[in-house]
């Protein structure tokens, strides 16, 4: 009661508890500042790197090559023995070109057959490139059978 | 104690020094709570990736050793059915994914522990057979789960509708004895025309339907196979080979009622 009374007492009371709040305001301000942003850099560097771990756990080889001389399609079978699902195009160079730009998925452990349309003659040599979405690269040739 | 008082009676008349202890607080505080957690985390993503990079160097390391000798076979001079006799030459186990006929797969399930050997499950290739017209050539391979191929060493295969099969590379004999399921002990002894034993063997068989050796021999000659059963009473199946530069391999396929 005497402190609420005299007004000179009081002054210095409020400034001290007005200044506290202030800086208590601006600092939680700051720390949540702080702390989103962390978050936030957080999970960018987490998918930059899991984008990385993806691309170098990549596994797959072009497992076979065969040309349906009946339909006109060179088929590659890739095989992806990596860790991670792929997503493939292929492309075919050489003596003929076609390409197969689909983004063909394949699951880990798994073959798929990709099919190339594709006008050839016998004893054509051929370059196939198999590209996935991370930029991994699988070469393979095939020369085309006489029958 | 009375340090204390005096200290905090001293804090309590600056009003700029309990801001500055306040604002010193949430820094450490912001400095705990998000600056170190954050470097932390960093160091664990990183170890992360270091970790993939040395399994994956691991994995291309094992595959680049594995080595197994693959050897396709027919079960008998004129069977549908192929099997493939695997040596595993490399200290790894290997696991065999398919069965590659010409250009159609077989999918298989197949383990062969370090440097042992296994024969696949016969694979039927009667819809290939129909389609042959004169002599057809069927090339073998098997796919591993670690990604390599390896082409069988019998290849290619030939097959007519008059004479069944035949078909090699290279000098061999190729030995397949096709069994009813028991247990077996066999002696392959194989000579040269001057007597000198250029191949012994002896395999227990236990509960298989059949089991191939391939016997590569030097040249041109005539060749004298002798298989001994000695499990139960002695049997002994015997027969001469000639091997020429027209026909480098041969197979022999012992009757399967004889043991």
């Amino acid at each position: 009661m005497r402190l609420l009374g005299n007004r000179k007492a009081l002054t210095p009371v409020v400034a001290t508890i007005v200044l506290c709040g202030v800086v208590l305001i601006v600092g939680i301000s700051v720390w949540s500042f702080t702390y989103s942003v962390t978050r936030s850099l957080e999970e960018e560097y987490y998918e930059g790197v899991k984008r990385q771990v993806d691309a170098i756990s990549e596994r797959f080889i072009v497992e076979h090559i065969s040309y349906d001389n009946e339909t006109g399609v060179l088929n590659v079978w890739v095989f992806n023995y990596g860790r991670v699902d792929i997503q493939v195009d292929v492309y075919v160079r050489g003596d003929a070109e076609g390409q197969n730009a689909t983004a063909t998925s394949i699951s880990h452990g798994e073959v798929v057959r990709i099919s190339v349309p594709l006008t050839v003659n016998v004893g054509d040599e051929l370059s196939i490139t198999v590209i996935s979405r991370r930029q991994n690269v699988v070469y393979a040739t095939y020369v085309i059978p006489s029958s | 104690m009375l340090f204390m008082q005096l200290m905090l009676s001293r804090l309590l008349k600056s009003r700029s020094a309990m801001s500055t202890v306040l604002g010193m607080l949430i820094f450490i505080g912001i400095l705990f709570t998000c600056v170190m957690p954050f470097f932390l985390y960093l160091n664990e993503v990183n170890s992360l990736y270091d970790q993939t990079v040395v399994e994956m160097k691991q994995f291309d390391q094992d595959r680049a050793l594995e080595n197994i000798e693959v050897y396709a076979y027919p079960l008998n001079q004129s069977s549908s059915q192929i099997r493939l006799y695997i040596k595993n030459q490399c200290p790894l186990t290997v696991r065999i994914e398919r069965i590659w006929i010409n250009d159609q797969y077989f999918p298989c399930d197949l383990q062969i522990s370090g440097m042992g050997e296994n024969t696949t499950d016969s694979v039927d290739i009667q819809d290939m057979l129909s389609q042959v017209e004169g002599v057809g050539s069927f090339q073998a391979k098997v796919t591993t789960a670690r990604g390599n191929t390896f082409s069988s060493l019998t290849n290619p295969l030939q097959y007519s509708n008059d004479s069944g099969w035949s078909g090699g590379p290279s000098f061999a004999i190729n030995i397949v004895i096709e069994l009813y399921s028991g247990v077996y002990y066999f002696i392959i002894n194989v000579d040269n025309s001057e007597g000198t034993t250029i191949y012994n063997e002896e395999i227990w068989v236990v509960l298989e339907s059949s089991i191939m050796r391939n016997v590569d021999v030097s040249g041109p000659d005539t060749y004298h196979v002798e298989i001994t059963q000695t499990q139960g009473p002695d049997k002994t199946w015997s027969t001469d080979v000639e091997i020429t530069l027209e026909e480098p391999t041969k197979w022999v396929y012992p009757p399967k009622d004889y043991w």
